[in-house]
């Protein structure tokens, strides 16, 4: 068991797109890894930020027929004319309530899978890769937190010719990092922010670690991708920084990637607060971060 | 009346030619037009009557009438080229020596009084033209009427000598099928006229611009009967109750009749054209012309012609990138057919290599030989069959004992009952189609047979038989299968939830069919999360695989008595009929409400391919498509955000490459934004030129009833 286990290690992902298009060439096949060291304010998927499988409630599909109550050995579910309230401190994701549930409200976001199950599906998909100029990308969450799974599905990917591609915060140690990056063709690499105390005030971690690997990565192929979160990482100090960072550390190719205000429906799902302070870009605002791009002599694409 | 009937028709063919009006719309390079009306003669009405009371009695009594002319067929346009009709006459008269019997005699007769007709008309418009001519003051149009009338004289009579003058014959031979009950299709138009661009473009008689204006003023030929009137929009139409008495004969199909579906299918008329794909040689057959009807379409942003494009693993990126373009302009224009799966299936059926190579699709999407094949079809529902399986042979909707009685469904131990009961019924109606068809085989040629297009259709005249009576090369008569993801999926449902994690029993199953799942909505949420079609999942891939196994091995039992008198090639489709074939099913086991429509032609059920586009190719092509010579059309949409720019085109053509490698028969791929087709339901004034792919034809969004629209919505887009 445990011989076999090493051999065809488990992961814990909360996701998996096989026509992604945004994150690297081509039709991708996208891996969400769950689990993430760092919880930005903005964060698109909430969801991917714990390490562990966690309940999600879609409110307004919810019958209040009560079964989930029954069911629950942990008492998490309460159903009252005021509405139906969960107690998720308490709750152990085991899913008996999401069997029960026939109004499809309640589900389990985080999966555990083999490494050769998410092979075997990159096998499958091996013609759309080929034909396209695509592949697999292990995203998240944090991929190097799982950086077993991770390196072995990279690594038979690419013994069966498919194109790999990770995409990192950074926010890890050398040695998980450069593990995977060796077994990626392509390494998308997230800079959020320049200045140390932003970083920690909208992440809650510091940049140092980020910023270091991302110079040790000079020289492999990697796009660094730079999120523009209205009135936190979209102001000129911090764009000029981070492009000046990118051309002192040798790393030429920067994709922006404009706001996604569809955010904030997942936060619902988990009962969770979302806000953010600015207004998204509009395509002037867009051309001109380009420019200051291309100013740092940097390729620069808008995802 | 003492003509034979063959003559009759013929003569009524001549007579409705002889009043047809000569008038040209100002500017047009074509001559000969639909929609001139006369009040009583323009192309769908005024059909001289020509048969006695007698002969209509007893078609009557097999559901015939005149008007059973089938249409769809593609008539054989490029002898028509080569030989003009004066040569195809005098083939006709060269085999007066071999008749044998009155009813050949009168098959050449009506030949020789049809092809006359057409030689007159067009005589006429040639008249016409050049009296236009006369009384022009603008030098270039009246240069290009004088041009018009000469091309009338050497065509549709003579061989075709330019290009120009190949699409006037054609054109004009496609609008009187259309005038006179015959709505045929066009077939591989750029292999049989890219001999004559070739050489006009060598001898310097065409500039490549001059093509081009060609080919756009003939595709916008095919849009003169466009109707897009206001009572038509949704929210102009009255609302409707469903009326039993429209069950679609011989309850084989599902469908119920509604005034719905028909106007939704206002703008289908059949006239499809075919690009790209092998030559009967079997090289790539891609051609300047092949780019230029692709461009016509882009420019014209109308919904016909309808283009089809055959794609293999030879087709040159240069064709697939402006696929793509074209694709992405909308209207889900062209679909794709791929020769790497429906060139080995028309071979197995016992299509000879150099035809089966040369296959087209017919007024819709159904695979034939151009110009060598009658062909007709019907749809046999999977889910009927599934639905008396489960119900003793009864209807759920309106009751009538449609099948046979399989015995009590709560009764069945397990799976290998449920489905030794499915496959019964569709085994009976197999064999009572088949049997039908096969009685039936040339009943046609006693109300309505088709002299005009037996004369275009190998075979006809060296056989000296109507193509109703026989005389085309093969006689194919499709079986198509209704509701297949549906199918699928219930037995899937049944084989998992039922008696694999037994979390139902089968007297639970059918209580909850019979109540519309009402009081059993938990049920129904496991039997949805049951494995699906579509998803690349095996688990209900191979319950898929045997269905169509199981149906096209019934076929083969059946038809086998009848080879020589005909085909049966199997395929899988609703055309846009998905709303009306759940109109007449009962709650079915995968959690699929009563009335609520099936998924369109092999694709996945509406909302139930998660796995995404790629899934849903990759369960598709699994399909045994190796006995669907007919085709099985899986539509997608794709979201525009999927394909924008250059990359989206490459992702697309990559996308198009891999369908063709995974051995899928035939595709389709809108690209609309969810958004884009909400907005046009709110505002369909700035909406009126979208345009969506609709079972095998195409359609403007905002001119289709609410349910095909939320259907359209609700497709998969491919996007999480």
């Amino acid at each position: 068991m445990t011989a076999r286990r090493r051999r065809d290690p488990t992961g814990l992902i909360f996701d998996l797109d096989t026509f992604a298009v945004h994150e690297g060439p081509g039709i991708r096949m996208a891996v969400y890894l769950k689990g993430c060291p760092l919880a930005c304010r903005w964060c698109h998927s909430p969801e991917s930020q714990r390490a562990a499988p966690e309940l999600i409630f879609l409110r307004e599909r919810c019958a209040r027929c009560g079964r989930c109550v029954r069911v629950c050995p942990n008492h998490v579910h309460r159903v009252l004319a005021s509405g139906h309230h969960l107690k998720r401190s308490r709750c152990a994701a085991c899913g008996r309530c999401v069997a029960e549930c026939a109004a499809g409200a309640l589900s389990i976001k985080g999966e555990r899978v083999a490494a050769s199950t998410i092979v075997s599906r990159a096998e499958r998909l091996a013609p759309f890769f080929r034909h396209s100029g695509g592949g697999v990308t292990l995203t998240g969450g944090e991929v190097t937190l799982q950086r077993k799974f991770a390196s072995a599905v990279l690594r038979e990917c690419r013994a069966l010719g498919i194109h790999t591609a990770i995409e990192t915060c950074g926010a890890c140690g050398w040695d998980a990092l450069k593990q995977l990056a060796d077994a990626a063709d392509l390494i998308l690499y997230d800079l959020k922010l320049i200045a140390d105390a932003e970083h920690r005030r909208w992440t809650g971690a510091s940049n140092r670690r980020i910023l270091r690997n991302a110079a040790r990565l000079a020289g492999r192929n990697v796009q660094v991708r730079l999120p523009l979160i209205p009135g936190i990482s979209d102001n000129d100090d911090n764009l000029r920084g981070i492009f000046q960072f990118m051309r002192d550390a040798g790393l030429p190719s920067v994709a922006l990637l404009p706001y996604n205000a569809s955010a904030a429906a997942k936060y619902e799902w988990l009962d969770r607060p979302y806000e953010v302070p600015g207004a998204p870009q509009d395509q002037a605002r867009l051309e001109e971060i380009a420019r200051m791009a291309r100013a740092q002599k940097l390729e620069v694409s808008v995802a | 009346m003492s003509e034979p009937l063959a003559v009759r028709k013929a003569r009524a063919i001549a007579l409705k030619l002889s009043r047809m009006p000569d008038d040209l719309w100002e500017g047009q390079l074509f001559a000969g037009s639909m929609t001139l009306e006369e009040p009583r003669i323009h192309a769908e009405g005024g059909f001289p009557d020509y048969v006695t009371d007698a002969e209509r009695a007893r078609a009557a009594e097999q559901g015939m009438s005149i008007y059973s002319v089938f249409g769809h067929i593609v008539p054989d346009y490029s002898t028509l080229l080569k030989k003009g009709l004066r040569g195809i006459r005098a083939d006709a008269d060269a085999q007066g020596v071999n008749v044998r019997s009155t009813d050949e005699t009168a098959f050449l007769d009506s030949v020789a009084i049809a092809v006359d007709a057409v030689m007159a008309f067009a005589a006429r418009l040639a008249e016409r033209c050049e009296r236009d001519a006369k009384g022009k003051d603008d030098l270039h149009r009246a240069t290009e009427l004088r041009q018009m009338a000469a091309n009338l004289k050497q065509v549709p009579s003579g061989p075709a000598k330019t290009f120009w003058q190949a699409l006037q014959s054609v054109w004009l031979l496609h609008m009187i099928f259309h005038s006179t009950l015959n709505g045929n299709a066009i077939g591989r138009l750029d292999q049989y006229t890219w001999p004559l661009l070739k050489a006009d473009l060598k001898a310097g008689r065409l500039t490549p611009e001059r093509a081009a204006e060609l080919a756009d003023c003939f595709c916008l030929k095919f849009n003169e009967r466009a109707k897009t009137t206001d009572d038509q929009r949704p929210e102009n139409r009255p609302a409707e109750k469903l009326d039993l008495s429209k069950w679609t004969r011989h309850y084989t199909s599902s469908q119920i009749g509604t005034g719905r579906d028909r106007v939704d299918a206002t703008n289908h008329w059949l006239q499809n054209i075919l690009i790209g794909g092998l030559t009967p040689q079997g090289r790539d057959g891609t051609n300047p012309v092949t780019f230029l009807l692709l461009r016509s379409y882009m420019r014209n942003k109308m919904t016909n012609p309808l283009i089809t494009v055959r794609t293999h693993a030879g087709t040159p990126a240069a064709l697939l990138d402006r696929v793509c373009e074209t694709l992405k302009d909308g209207g889900g224009m062209p679909a794709i057919f791929n020769d790497e799966a429906l060139i080995p299936a028309l071979e197995r059926l016992g299509i000879p290599r150099p035809f089966a190579r040369d296959y087209t699709n017919d007024g819709c999407w159904e695979v034939i030989i151009p110009g060598r094949t009658d062909f007709r079809f019907q749809r046999l529902s999977a889910m009927l069959c599934l639905e008396w399986a489960l119900n003793r042979g009864q209807l759920r909707i309106g009751g009538a004992q449609g099948g046979v009685d399989t015995g009590d469904p709560r009764a069945f131990a397990d799976y290998e009952a449920v489905w030794t009961a499915f496959r019964t019924q569709l085994d009976a109606m197999v064999a009572r189609v088949v049997g039908h068809v096969a009685e039936t085989v040339n009943a046609r040629s006693t109300i309505a047979p088709v002299p005009l297009l037996s004369a275009l259709m190998d075979g006809a005249i060296s056989s000296r038989r109507d193509m109703t009576a026989g005389g085309a090369r093969f006689r194919t008569f499709a079986l198509l299968v209704e509701g297949a993801a549906h199918a699928i999926d219930s037995l899937t449902a049944i084989k998992t939830v039922v008696f694999e994690q037994k979390q139902a029993t089968m007297a639970q199953l059918c209580d909850a069919l019979d109540a519309d799942f009402a009081g059993h909505e938990l049920l129904r949420a496991k039997l949805q999360s049951a494995p699906k079609y579509g998803n690349d999942d095996p688990r209900a891939d191979e319950v898929g695989r045997s269905m169509i196994e199981a149906f096209t091995g019934a076929v083969a039992r059946h038809a086998e008595g009848h080879r020589e008198l005909i085909k049966f090639p199997c395929g899988v489709g609703t055309f846009s009929w998905y709303i009306g074939i759940g109109d007449g099913l009962g709650a079915s086991p995968d959690g699929r409400r009563s009335g609520e429509p099936v998924s369109s032609n092999f694709s996945p059920a509406l909302g139930r391919d998660i796995e995404g586009i790629p899934g849903a190719i990759l369960s598709y092509s699994g399909m045994g498509h190796a006995n669907l010579p007919a085709g099985a059309p899986l539509d997608l949409r794709l979201a525009r955000t999927l394909v924008r720019g250059e990359d989206g085109t490459r992702r697309m053509a990559g996308l198009i490459r891999a369908f063709v490698e995974s051995g899928g028969a035939m595709m389709t791929l809108t690209v609309a934004e969810t958004e884009e087709l909400r907005a046009a339901q709110r505002e369909p004034e700035n909406y009126r030129s979208l345009r969506v792919r609709m079972g095998g034809w195409c359609a403007y969004f905002t001119m289709l009833s609410r349910e095909q629209q939320e259907h359209h919505i609700r497709r998969q887009e491919g996007r999480k």
